[in-house]
C-alpha cells in the first residue's frame, strides 16, 4: 500500500511539474511587434523574383530599419515564410500569433548582426524546402532572444510573392534500382513455382 | 479403421469438415481443452522421433521452444511470424516520414488522409481471400506468393512523384496484411490445439510489432542515409524504402526454400487425402453471416485493431506536429505504442483465458467489455493531453488497452462457430481494417479540425461501439447482462447444421468441441475439472474409425 501511495505521488508530481516547464517561458505575440523593418527579396541581379529553383539559384535579402523606428536589438534574422496559399488544407505549415507556436516561417535564411543602417544576404536555396509559394520576413532579436520587431516583403501573404520550385528526390539510378529489383523478385517467384513443379514430375516420374 | 489417414491437409480432421481447416485460428485457446498425454501413449509413433519437438499422431508439436530454430516447427513460427512483420513494416513506413514525404510530394491533410485509408482497405479483401488461397496452395505458397508479388509495390514507392501515386502505392502495399491469415493457418497446421492459441497470440503479436518498429527503424535509416551520404531529404526518404523492399524479397525466397506447409512436407508432395464428403462452401458462409454476433465482433474488432492501425498511420505526425519533435524523436515515442504489442495481444487472451476459468463465457465478455472501453477512456484522454510527457505514458496505456482488447476478442471467436470458425475468423480479421479505415475517414481525413481533436472524438466512438457487446449473447451461457436459458452446449453447435445434415451425422465433429466448450460455463462448487476422455481432432477420424 504504501509503495503504491508512493508510485501516486510520484507520478502526480511528474505530471505537475511538466505542466508547470510548458507555461514557463513568455509568449511574443506577432500581432504585438512593431513593423520596424524594412524587407525586400529580389535575384541576385535585382530583378524581381518569380520562380526560383532550389539546390540552384539564389536570392538577394535586403533589410533596413524604418527611420521612425527606435529598435533594441542585437542579430536580425531572416526567414522564409509560406504564403497563404499555401497553408490551406496543411495545418502543419498553420500561422499562430504565439511565435513559439507559429509554423508560417520554417526555413531559416541567415542570422546577421543588427544595425541600425540594415544589411543584406544572398541565399542559395537548400534543397530540403518544399514546392510552394512564399515570401520573406525579418524578425529583430533582442539580447535574451525574443523578438522585437518585424517585417516582410509581402503585405498580406498574398501579394509579392515568388514560386519555389523544388528538386524531385528521384533519379535515373533509383528507378533503374526499383525496376530490376522488382522484376527480380517476380521472376524469382514464378521460377521457383517452375522449376519445383519439373522437380516434383522428375521425381514422380522416376 | 474406417480412415487411417489421420492429418487432413492443413488443419483438417479425417473428414475434411471445412471450418476445421482454420480450427484454431484464434488468439487463445481455451489450455484445458485438450488432453493430448493419451493420445500419445496411446499411439506411439515412430516416426515422431525424426522431429526435434515432442508431437502428437499429427505430427503437429506440443510444445514450444522459442529459442529453437530447428525444422519444421518452430522453423515455420519463425518464418511465419517475421513475414508477417515485414508485411506490417512496409504497410506503415510511410508514416513516420510523412513530414518529409508530405513536402516532396506537396501533399495536404486530405491526401495523406486517403493515402493511409488506401493502405488499410486492401487488406479487407486479401484477409478474406487469404483463407481460401491457404487451403488451396498451402500457407508457404500463399505467405512466399503474396509477399514477393507486393514487393514491387515497395520499391515504386522510391519512384512514386503525385499524391495519386502515392496512395496507389500504399493502397496495393496494403494488401500484404492478409500474410495475418497464412500465419495463423500455418500455425494451427504446425502447432497441436492445446498450444495453438498460445502459437498464434504470440505469431500475432510479433508480427503486429512490425507498425511499431517500422515508426523506429524508418526515420534512423533516412537520417543515416541523409547525414552518411549527405543525401538530400527528398532522396533519402526515397531511398530508405529499399529496406523493406528488400525484407519482402528476402524472406519471400527464405519462406519458399525453407519453409514447408505441414509437419511431414509440403502440399504438393504429399497424396490426396481421404475422399469424405466435404462441407459446402456456401452453407459454412451462410451459417457464418446469419450468425448476428459474427457481426457484432467484426465491428468491435474494428475499434480496437482498425484504432491500432489508425493509430500507427497517424502517431507519428501527430508528435511530430503538436509537439515540435524531430522526425527520429517522434518516431521512437511512435514505435513504443506497436512495441506494446510484445505483451499485450497476448496478455489480452491470456486475461481471457483466466476470467472464463471462474466466470465462463460471461466473464471473457465482461473482460472484452472493459478493456476495450477502457481503451476509449485513454485514447480520450490522450487527445486532451498538451503535454509531453504525459502524452507519452497515456499513449503507453492506451496502446495496451487496445491491444489486448484485440486479443480478447480472439478469445470469444473460438465459441461463436465450430461449423464456420475460419470464415469468421476472416471476417473479424477484414473488419478490423474496415473499422481502420472507417475511423481514418471520419476523423483524420479532413482539415475541418486538428488531430487531437480527431483522438478524443475517436475515443468517443470506441466507448459507444464496444457497447454492442453487452448485446452479444449465448443461449446456452448467457452474455454481460442476461444469464443463459439453459441451452446445451451440444444443441447449440448442432443446430448450426440443419436437419437433414444432422441426419447425415455430419454435426458429429462439432460435438467433442461442445463437450469441451463447457468449460465457458465457468467455475462451479463442486465442478469437475475438464472431461476425462477430450482428445484433439486430429484423432476423431481413427477413434470414430474403431468404433464403427
Amino acid at each position: 500500500m504504501a509503495s503504491s501511495r508512493m508510485l501516486y505521488l510520484i507520478l502526480v508530481a511528474t505530471v505537475a511539474t511538466l505542466g508547470v516547464a510548458s507555461c514557463v517561458e513568455g509568449q511574443v505575440l506577432f500581432s504585438t511587434l512593431p513593423k520596424s523593418l524594412v524587407v525586400t527579396a529580389a535575384l541576385p541581379d535585382g530583378k524581381p523574383i518569380g520562380e526560383v529553383k532550389t539546390g540552384e539559384d539564389s536570392i538577394l535579402v535586403k533589410w533596413t530599419v524604418n527611420s521612425t523606428a527606435s529598435v533594441d536589438a542585437v542579430k536580425l534574422k531572416t526567414k522564409l515564410c509560406f504564403a497563404s496559399e499555401s497553408q490551406v488544407l496543411r495545418g502543419w505549415r498553420a500561422t499562430n500569433d504565439d511565435l513559439k507556436k507559429d509554423k508560417t516561417c520554417l526555413y531559416d535564411i541567415a542570422t546577421q548582426d543588427f544595425s541600425r543602417t540594415g544589411g543584406e544576404t544572398t541565399y542559395k536555396l537548400s534543397k530540403s524546402i518544399p514546392g510552394a509559394k512564399y515570401f520573406v520576413r525579418a524578425y529583430a532579436i533582442n539580447a535574451e532572444g525574443k523578438q522585437v520587431a518585424t517585417g516582410q516583403t509581402s503585405p498580406n501573404k498574398v501579394a509579392n510573392t515568388f514560386t519555389v520550385i523544388p528538386i524531385s528526390g528521384r533519379s535515373t539510378s533509383i528507378d533503374i534500382a526499383v525496376g530490376v529489383l522488382s522484376i527480380f523478385s517476380v521472376s524469382a517467384l514464378f521460377g521457383f513455382f517452375i522449376f519445383e513443379s519439373i522437380y516434383l514430375k522428375r521425381k514422380k516420374a522416376v | 479403421m474406417a480412415d487411417q489417414s489421420a492429418s487432413g491437409v492443413g488443419n483438417k480432421n479425417a473428414k475434411g469438415d471445412p471450418g476445421t481447416s482454420m480450427h484454431g485460428v484464434t488468439g487463445k485457446e481455451p489450455v484445458y481443452a485438450f488432453s493430448v498425454l493419451q493420445a500419445a501413449k496411446a499411439k506411439p509413433d515412430p516416426d515422431a522421433a525424426k522431429f526435434a519437438l515432442p508431437v502428437d499422431s499429427e505430427h503437429k508439436a506440443t510444445t514450444m521452444r522459442i529459442y529453437s530454430f530447428r525444422a519444421p516447427h518452430m522453423l515455420t513460427f519463425h518464418l511465419s511470424w517475421f513475414s508477417f512483420f515485414t508485411c506490417f513494416l512496409s504497410t506503415f513506413a510511410a508514416p513516420p516520414l510523412i513530414p518529409v514525404i508530405r513536402d516532396n510530394l506537396n501533399l495536404d491533410k486530405g491526401d495523406i488522409g486517403h493515402a493511409a485509408i488506401a493502405s488499410v482497405s486492401g487488406s479487407i479483401l486479401s484477409r478474406l481471400l487469404m483463407g481460401s488461397i491457404c487451403d488451396l496452395i498451402g500457407p508457404r505458397y500463399g505467405c512466399a506468393f503474396l509477399v514477393m508479388i507486393i514487393s514491387p509495390a515497395v520499391y515504386a514507392m522510391a519512384s512514386v512523384e503525385t499524391a495519386a501515386g502515392f496512395t496507389a502505392v500504399r493502397f496495393f502495399i496494403g494488401f500484404s496484411l492478409a500474410t495475418f491469415v497464412s500465419c495463423q493457418y500455418w500455425m494451427s497446421s504446425m502447432f497441436n490445439g492445446k498450444i495453438v492459441g498460445t502459437a498464434n497470440g504470440i505469431a500475432a503479436g510479433w508480427g503486429n510489432l512490425g507498425g511499431g518498429a517500422t515508426q523506429l527503424i524508418m526515420p534512423l535509416v533516412y537520417a543515416l542515409i541523409k547525414d552518411s551520404f549527405k543525401s538530400p531529404s527528398f532522396t533519402a526518404w526515397r531511398l530508405a524504402f529499399f529496406l523493406p523492399g528488400v525484407m519482402h524479397t528476402t524472406i519471400g525466397l527464405m519462406v519458399l526454400f525453407l519453409g514447408q506447409d505441414l509437419p511431414d512436407g509440403n502440399f504438393k508432395e504429399l497424396e490426396a487425402q481421404g475422399t469424405k464428403a466435404k462441407d459446402s462452401f456456401r452453407k459454412v458462409f451462410v451459417n457464418a453471416v446469419t450468425n448476428y454476433r459474427t457481426w457484432i465482433l467484426l465491428i468491435t474488432y474494428g475499434y480496437c485493431f482498425g484504432v491500432e492501425l489508425t493509430v500507427d498511420n497517424i502517431i507519428a505526425e501527430y508528435f511530430h506536429d503538436r509537439f515540435n519533435l524531430s522526425l527520429s524523436s517522434a518516431g521512437i515515442i511512435a514505435s513504443s505504442f506497436g512495441f506494446m504489442n510484445i505483451v499485450s495481444r497476448p496478455l489480452g487472451g491470456i486475461l481471457s483465458d483466466i476470467v472464463a476459468v471462474r466466470f465462463g463465457m460471461r466473464g471473457r465478455l465482461w473482460n472484452l467489455w472493459i478493456i476495450q472501453t477502457l481503451g476509449g477512456v485513454f485514447c480520450i484522454i490522450l487527445g486532451k493531453t498538451a503535454a509531453l510527457g504525459p502524452a507519452i505514458g497515456v499513449m503507453i496505456v492506451f496502446s495496451f488497452f487496445v491491444q489486448a482488447a484485440c486479443g480478447a476478442t480472439f478469445g470469444v471467436i473460438p465459441f461463436v462457430s465450430r461449423r464456420s470458425l475460419g470464415v469468421i475468423s476472416g471476417f473479424t480479421g477484414a473488419g478490423g481494417n474496415l473499422g481502420a479505415v472507417m475511423t481514418q475517414t471520419i476523423f483524420f481525413t479532413q482539415a475541418t479540425y486538428h488531430t487531437e481533436v480527431g483522438i478524443e472524438y475517436m475515443g468517443i466512438m470506441i466507448i459507444c461501439v464496444t457497447a454492442l457487446v453487452l448485446f452479444v449473447w449465448f443461449p446456452q451461457w448467457g452474455g454481460m447482462v442476461f444469464p443463459s436459458s439453459k441451452m446445451s452446449e451440444e444443441d447449440y453447435y448442432a443446430s448450426e447444421y440443419s436437419e437433414g445434415e444432422q441426419d447425415q451425422g455430419m454435426h458429429e465433429a462439432s460435438m467433442k468441441f461442445a463437450e469441451n466448450s463447457k468449460s465457458e460455463r465457468g467455475r462451479r462448487k463442486g465442478s469437475n475439472s475438464p472431461p476425462q476422455d477430450a482428445k484433439p481432432d486430429g484423432l476423431k477420424g481413427i477413434k470414430e474409425g474403431a468404433e464403427v
